[in-house]
C-alpha cells in the first residue's frame, strides 16, 4: 500500500471519529443531558464532570491535530524542520 | 440554523467559527493560548462572564495540543525545556491566584489586576520594541550588502548574563542548545507564572518574551516550547472552572474546529518568515491587549462608566483581531513573492525567509 493511500485512511478515519465526537456534544447540548451533568457540580460526582470536559477537549484537540497532519501529508505539503540557529541570515538577495 | 442557545443566549455559529479561526491563526503564529481574546470576545457575544472565562481556558487546552502537534513536527519544542517549566509555572500559577483572591478581600481586585497587567506589558512591550527595531536595522545593513552575512542572533544580554551563573545543577538543554542552572529557569517561570496567575489572561504575553530574552530561546522555539506548556496550565484551568460549572463545552468544541484550521495555518507560516517578524506581530498583539486593558482601567476608575470607553474596547478586540491576522497573512503574502523572485516592499525583506 502506498504512503498516500494510508495517508487517506487515516483521514478517514480521523474524520469519521471527531465527526462522532462532535455528534454526541451537539446530541448531549440538545437534549439537554449536558446541562443535567450541570446539577452534579458540588456533589460526589464532580470528578465526572471534570472527566467529561477536559477528556473531550484534549481528545478532540489531539483528534484534530492529528487530522490536520495527515491532511498536510495527503495533499503533498513538506513541513520542514525550521534552522533555529541560522533564522536571521540573509541569503544576499536585495 | 447558524445561532446556539446557551443558558437562554443566543451565539450566532459563524461568529465562534469567525473568532476561533481568527485567534488560531495568531495562537499558532505567535505562541500565546489566545484568552485574552476569546474572552471578551465569548462576553460580547453574550455569555456570562464566568462561562466566558471556563469555556476559553476549555478550547486553550484543546487548541494548545493541536499546535504542540504541528510546532513538534517543525522542531520548534524543546521538550526537556517545557517540562522544568511547566514545573514552575504550576507553582507560579497557584500563588498569583492566591494573591489575588487576597486583593479580592481587600476589594481592590479589578484596579489591582488591571494595573499590573498595564505595567508588565507595557515595559515587556517596549524591551521588544527596542530589540527588533535594533536588529532590524542591522538586518537592512547586512541586506544592503549582497554578499556580507549578518552575524546570526546573538543572545539578548541578559539571557547571556543569566546563562553565565553557575548555580549547580546547570543543565544542558540540547535542542534550544542552551546551558543554564535549574534553579534560574524555575524562578524565571515560577514568576511568571505568579504574573498569570494574578492578572489571569495575557500569560502568553509574559512568557513569551521571558523564553526569548531571559532564556535565550530562538523564537520560533520560545513560541513551539510556550503552545507546549499552556496545555498543562489551560488543563490545571480548564479541571478549576470545570468544577465550578463554567465549561460550556459545546461552544468550546465549535471554536476548536475553525480554530484548528487557524492553527495550522499560523505555525506553518513560521516557515516563511524570520523570527523577528514573529516579534513585531507580538508587539502589535501585546499593544492592543495594553489599549483594552487601559480602557478597562479607565472605566473602573471613574465614578460613573462610560459607554462609549465600553464599545471603545469592544472595537479593540474585535478590530485588534483582524488587524493582527491581516499582518500575519500580508507578511505570508510578501513571503511568497518574494520566494518567487517577484517585488516586496524594501522594509518588509528582512522580515521574510528565504527559501531552500
Amino acid at each position: 500500500m502506498t504512503k498516500r493511500k494510508k495517508d487517506a485512511i487515516w483521514v478517514v478515519v480521523l474524520a469519521i471519529i471527531a465527526c462522532l465526537i462532535v455528534w454526541h456534544v451537539a446530541y448531549w447540548h440538545s437534549i439537554g443531558m449536558y446541562l443535567k451533568m450541570f446539577d452534579w457540580i458540588g456533589t460526589d460526582r464532580t470528578y465526572v464532570v471534570v472527566l467529561y470536559n477536559l477528556g473531550l477537549m484534549l481528545g478532540m484537540g489531539s483528534v484534530l491535530g492529528f487530522l490536520m497532519g495527515k491532511i498536510t501529508d495527503l495533499i503533498g505539503y513538506e513541513v520542514r524542520q525550521i534552522k533555529h540557529f541560522e533564522e536571521e541570515k540573509t541569503d544576499g538577495r536585495k | 440554523m447558524t445561532t446556539l442557545s446557551v443558558v437562554g443566549v443566543q451565539i450566532n455559529i459563524l461568529l465562534l467559527l469567525f473568532i476561533g479561526l481568527a485567534v488560531g491563526i495568531l495562537s499558532g503564529f505567535v505562541g500565546v493560548g489566545g484568552g485574552y481574546l476569546v474572552t471578551p470576545a465569548l462576553i460580547i457575544l453574550g455569555l456570562p462572564a464566568n462561562l466566558a472565562v471556563g469555556t476559553s481556558m476549555a478550547w486553550i487546552v484543546g487548541n494548545s495540543i493541536v499546535g504542540t502537534l504541528r510546532h513538534r513536527q517543525m522542531g520548534n519544542i524543546d521538550m526537556k525545556l517545557g517540562l522544568v517549566i511547566i514545573a514552575g509555572t504550576m507553582c507560579g500559577v497557584e500563588l498569583g491566584v492566591r494573591l489575588l483572591n487576597w486583593t479580592k478581600g481587600m476589594g481592590f481586585t479589578d484596579v489591582a489586576v488591571l494595573s499590573t497587567l498595564v505595567v508588565i506589558l507595557v515595559t515587556i512591550g517596549a524591551y521588544t520594541f527596542r530589540e527588533v527595531q535594533s536588529r532590524k536595522a542591522q538586518l537592512d545593513e547586512a541586506l544592503k550588502n549582497k554578499d556580507k552575512l549578518p552575524p546570526a542572533m546573538r543572545l539578548p544580554l541578559m539571557a547571556r548574563k543569566l546563562q553565565g551563573l553557575n548555580i549547580p545543577p546547570v543543565i544542558h538543554f540540547a535542542k534550544s542548545k542552551i546551558t543554564i542552572s535549574l534553579w534560574l529557569i524555575l524562578a524565571i517561570s515560577f514568576v511568571t507564572g505568579i504574573l498569570a496567575g494574578f492578572v489571569g489572561v495575557g500569560g502568553g504575553f509574559i512568557m513569551m518574551p521571558s523564553l526569548i530574552y531571559l532564556i535565550g530561546l530562538p523564537s520560533f522555539m520560545a513560541v513551539g516550547t510556550d503552545i507546549f506548556q499552556i496545555i498543562f496550565s489551560a488543563s490545571f484551568g480548564c479541571i478549576r472552572h470545570a468544577m465550578s460549572g463554567n465549561v460550556v463545552i459545546l461552544i468550546a468544541f465549535i471554536m476548536l474546529i475553525s480554530s484548528s484550521i487557524g492553527t495550522q495555518f499560523g505555525a506553518l507560516i513560521t516557515q516563511y518568515v524570520r523570527g523577528i517578524a514573529m516579534r513585531y506581530v507580538l508587539i502589535v498583539s501585546t499593544l492592543l491587549c495594553v489599549l483594552g486593558s487601559i480602557l478597562k482601567l479607565i472605566n473602573l476608575l471613574l465614578p460613573v462608566p462610560l459607554p462609549w470607553l465600553q464599545k471603545c474596547a469592544v472595537g479593540i478586540t474585535f478590530g485588534g483581531i483582524a488587524l493582527v491576522v491581516i499582518i500575519v497573512i500580508a507578511l505570508f503574502i510578501m513571503a511568497i513573492r518574494y520566494r518567487r523572485g517577484q517585488h516586496i516592499p524594501a522594509w518588509v525583506v528582512s522580515l521574510v525567509a528565504k527559501g531552500d
